[in-house]
């Protein structure tokens, strides 16, 4: 394993900041994966750290195969994380509203562009992302719809879900449409959590991208091969909104099937302590998302369902 | 549109994660403040001109401009001459950019001009009268006003169609930025613009100097930056006199 900078800036105030990357094996640049890019996404970091340990054991083992180089990203935005802040510091710009990034532009774009000078000669991307709702997610493999996604690759992480997505006018900017566009077959990861270090599903996706890697002969790997993933666009998701704000009791979890008029959460009035609200599903389905705070705001889709196929 | 935001002195919707003016036109299925902006949009239907003000932000200084997308200059500069502003800038078509308040309302037929003034966080008063006395003269253009208007000034206009007419001045080191010259004003090529210090040591790190003859309409007024920070932008010579010949 080689450790290298990336990207760095050279800083007054504090230590200088660095994007720090691992690489293992050599030749093509077959796959890189992405971590953080926000200051709160620590699940991202951890999920890294479990890939770079365990891609150190292949590598001693003398399984990743020749002519093939792997780089991991744990974090792309260290200032921010350091500070538990989850944009820029000082401009509160989103790196991942940067790219492809401008080397002579503003701070923000000079990162997404030289983070995006390295990641964009590999074959392969894998990003893990986190949403801007403040939810858990089912694992998932997201790609945007832009013509050049591969669905058929993105079953074989083994995930429960591969979801298209259109890309929104904000979505331009991302890593993900920007790797597509620039040939790089890439992918969205989403485990459970953001802010919080959720084991067993860092431990999913490090699995699945072990999968990934040995399907393409990155690596030679054996290991659970997963799910037949289900494909579903993201326009097919069901969302299930607040009448009301309040105190949110969540009464199910992500990946659980849920029956029409099955209780989703409770909204409690956060004074009078009595119930506001009573959100029910409105299909049969799986929760593809769930709320994950203590409070929820009026007129907020709080779940997403996936329906059961007919 | 952000009560919450002007409550708590915060630039966004408080809690939300997305820039409320990339957002738009907004989805009833989202989170609240795609709603808001949903609603928003419902709320604008049948306007027949949309004055989206802005003040710029804490860290940029601006002339009163008006800026159009590239796809929407042939409808909007003839309006936009009216409205009594220094400076109109016809920019290229960012795809980001059709995530804003502006561009969604134009999509759908309503006449939309961002107004972009001073600095954010402050009221700058002869900025705001001169923009009132703007959106008479519009009123009355568009026939809704009858009443007395004043006689508008005629703004730069730039077209920027190879998208050379602007200089930006991008910070080289992170330091402290003192600013010595003001926006609004006519800066030759290697005029002194600003200097770039150590905090700790006050020693020079870097001076700014204008890479052209032109027209500093931007400035930059917080002075932390960071390599890269946004220090000033200067539209070219060539292109301010243009519009000085049809004074």
């Amino acid at each position: 394993m080689e450790q290298n900078t990336v990207f760095e800036i050279k800083a007054l105030y504090r230590d200088d900041y660095r994007v720090t990357g691992y690489t293992f094996g050599s030749g093509e640049k077959s796959l890189c994966v992405m971590g953080s890019m926000r200051g709160n996404e620590f699940q991202q970091i951890y999920v890294c750290s479990q890939l770079i340990r365990k891609l150190q054991e292949l590598e001693k083992k003398g399984r990743i195969l020749d002519g093939h180089q792997i780089l991991v990203i744990p974090c792309g935005n260290p200032y921010s994380v350091n500070i538990k802040k989850r944009f820029w510091s000082i401009d509160n710009t989103d790196i991942n509203r940067m790219y492809p990034g401008y080397d002579l532009g503003e701070t923000t774009q000079r990162i997404a562009a030289g983070i995006f000078e390295t990641v964009k000669q590999y074959r392969y991307g894998i990003q893990f992302a986190s949403f801007y709702m403040p939810g858990n997610f089912v694992p998932q493999v997201r790609m945007m719809k832009t013509g050049n996604e591969n669905v058929e690759l993105a079953k074989q992480f083994g995930l429960p879900y591969v979801v298209l997505h259109h890309p929104r006018p904000f979505d331009t900017a991302t890593l993900n449409y920007n790797w597509q566009m620039w040939n790089t077959d890439a992918f969205s990861i989403y485990t459970s959590s953001t802010k919080d270090v959720d084991k067993v599903s860092a431990r999913q996706a490090v699995a699945a991208i072990l999968n990934f890697m040995s399907k393409q002969e990155i690596i030679r790997y054996k290991g659970y091969e997963g799910y037949i993933s289900r494909v579903v666009e993201s326009t097919e998701f069901v969302n299930v909104r607040t009448g009301c704000a309040g105190f949110f009791e969540g009464q199910v979890s992500v990946g659980e099937k849920v029956e029409p008029g099955q209780v989703l959460a409770r909204i409690m009035d956060p004074y009078l302590g009595v119930q506001k609200q009573e959100i029910t599903a409105p299909v049969e389905g799986t929760v593809a998302f769930a709320h994950n705070e203590t409070m929820a705001y009026q007129n907020t889709a709080v779940f997403k369902l996936i329906p059961e196929e007919e | 549109m952000n009560p919450f935001g002007i409550d708590s002195i915060t630039r966004g919707i408080p809690a939300f994660d997305l820039d409320m003016n990339r957002i738009f036109p907004g989805s009833e299925d989202g989170d609240m403040n795609e709603y808001l902006a949903a609603e928003i949009m419902r709320d604008m239907e049948g306007a027949e001109l949309c004055v989206d003000i802005h003040a710029s932000n804490i860290f940029l200084t601006e002339v009163p401009q008006i800026r159009i997308n590239e796809l929407h200059r042939d409808w909007l500069v003839p309006i936009a001459k009216k409205s009594n502003v220094d400076f109109i800038w016809v920019h290229g078509a960012a795809t980001v950019l059709e995530s804003t308040f502006a561009f969604s309302l134009n999509s759908r037929g309503i006449a939309t001009l961002v107004v972009e003034m001073g600095v954010g966080m402050r009221i700058t008063k002869e900025y705001g009268d001169q923009l009132v006395d703007g959106i008479f003269a519009m009123m009355e253009e568009l026939g809704i006003w009858e009443g007395p208007v004043s006689e508008v000034r005629t703004p730069v206009i730039s077209y920027d169609e190879e998208g050379y007419d602007v200089y930006y001045l991008n910070a080289p080191v992170s330091g402290i930025y003192v600013k010595d010259r003001m926006h609004g004003t006519l800066v030759k090529e290697g005029d002194h613009i600003g200097s770039i210090v150590n905090p700790l040591t006050g020693k020079l790190l870097a001076d700014i100097k204008s890479p052209a003859d032109g027209w500093l309409f931007t400035t930059r007024e917080y002075p932390v930056v960071e390599e890269g920070s946004l220090m000033g932008r200067v539209l070219k010579q060539e292109v301010y006199n243009r519009s000085q010949e049809g004074r």
